[in-house]
């Protein structure tokens, strides 16, 4: 099972929820899941259904999946996969 | 950075004392933070703070841009700010507290950054810090410190949660790499802020500026130190450039 940890500023559409285990392997499917989960994150994700929205990095125990495979980036048991939105807060 | 460094007075060694301790920074390094000029973007919960540390630090001169005037929600978080100074212009409010924590600090106020004042502030400054809330303003100062090639600390926060991370123009991503354009979703008054987050990305930047300004321990370049103070959950994210990007791809 990996971990797709939910950044603070999707979480009013998570229902707080901080955290959202999967069994999926590979980051697609995983992501999937959890759109389906929780629909309102969708547009804050994708641009289209297999492009990712610019101002998003995802990273695969602290690797961006832009430098492993992308979207098709396999998960195993315990990785952890982090969601980075673009901030500006000061 | 000056060629010369400038000897500390008798004072500012009894001050510094504890820091010029630090056996890998020492007598050297404070002499070169006393030499050295550091150009911060906003001074909020975040630029604020890092001014501050800078500031009790004994950096040699600030130039710290701010516009509009102290309001009370600004009170949870700017450091540099107390309530008697409402309704005082933000930049002028930040400028009086820095010069009592630090009276032979140098600081330099300007409101608003735009196309005309930025490249001649980023210019007078060895080293920029990107704490603004408006991406328009972290783009000015991306652009500048790419243009220039000068280091950029780069921080930013949302409620519990902030990363810091070091720009050097031609050796790591610049900020256009990381967002290439502002979010819709984003908006200037639209992120909570606790000053404890806000602080903490504080610290690690304003640490980071001392560490590159004196030349030495580990920084973040091609790194991303990012927290999470809800879960308190840390991580150090490598990053990599784009090469794509509109700033930064001509310097690869």
């Amino acid at each position: 099972m990996a971990i797709i940890y939910i950044p603070e500023i999707l979480r009013t559409h998570t229902y707080e929820i901080p955290a959202f285990e999967t069994w999926d392997n590979t980051l697609i499917a995983a992501l999937h899941e959890l759109v389906q989960s929780f629909p309102q994150i969708h547009k804050f994700l994708f641009k289209t259904e297999s492009e990712l929205q610019e101002h998003l990095h995802i990273f695969v125990n602290q690797t961006d999946v832009q430098g492993l495979s992308g979207l098709s980036t396999e998960l195993r048991e315990n990785d952890e996969v982090d969601l980075v939105f673009a901030i500006a807060g000061g | 950075m000056k060629e010369t460094r400038p000897v500390l007075t008798s004072d500012e060694e009894q001050i510094y004392f504890r820091q010029i301790q630090h056996s890998t920074f020492g007598m050297e390094g404070q002499q070169k933070l006393k030499g050295a000029c550091v150009f911060i973007c906003r001074t909020g919960g975040l630029g604020g703070s890092i001014a501050m540390m800078l500031a009790r630090a004994g950096i040699g001169k600030l130039i710290i841009s701010h516009g509009g005037s102290l309001e009370k929600e600004n009170l949870n978080r700017m450091m540099l700010t107390f309530p008697d100074q409402l309704g005082q212009e933000r930049c002028e409010a930040a400028r009086e507290t820095l010069l009592r924590i630090n009276p032979n600090l140098e600081v330099q106020i300007t409101a608003y950054l735009d196309l005309d004042n930025t490249p001649a502030l980023a210019k007078e400054a060895d080293l920029l810090v990107d704490a603004s809330p408006v991406f328009e303003e972290r783009y000015l100062m991306n652009q500048e410190a790419v243009k220039q090639k000068k280091i950029m600390i780069s921080a930013a926060m949302f409620g519990m949660e902030g990363y810091v991370s070091t720009i050097i123009p031609g050796q790591t991503p610049c900020l256009k790499c990381l967002a290439p354009s502002e979010p819709e979703y984003w908006s200037e008054r639209c992120f909570p802020v606790f000053s404890m987050s806000s602080t903490l990305a504080a610290s690690f930047a304003a640490m980071e500026v001392v560490k590159h300004l004196a030349d030495f321990g580990e920084t973040l370049q091609n790194k991303m130190l990012r927290y999470d103070l809800y879960s308190n959950r840390m991580r150090y994210l490598s990053i990599n450039r784009d090469p794509t990007c509109d700033t930064c791809s001509t310097l690869f």
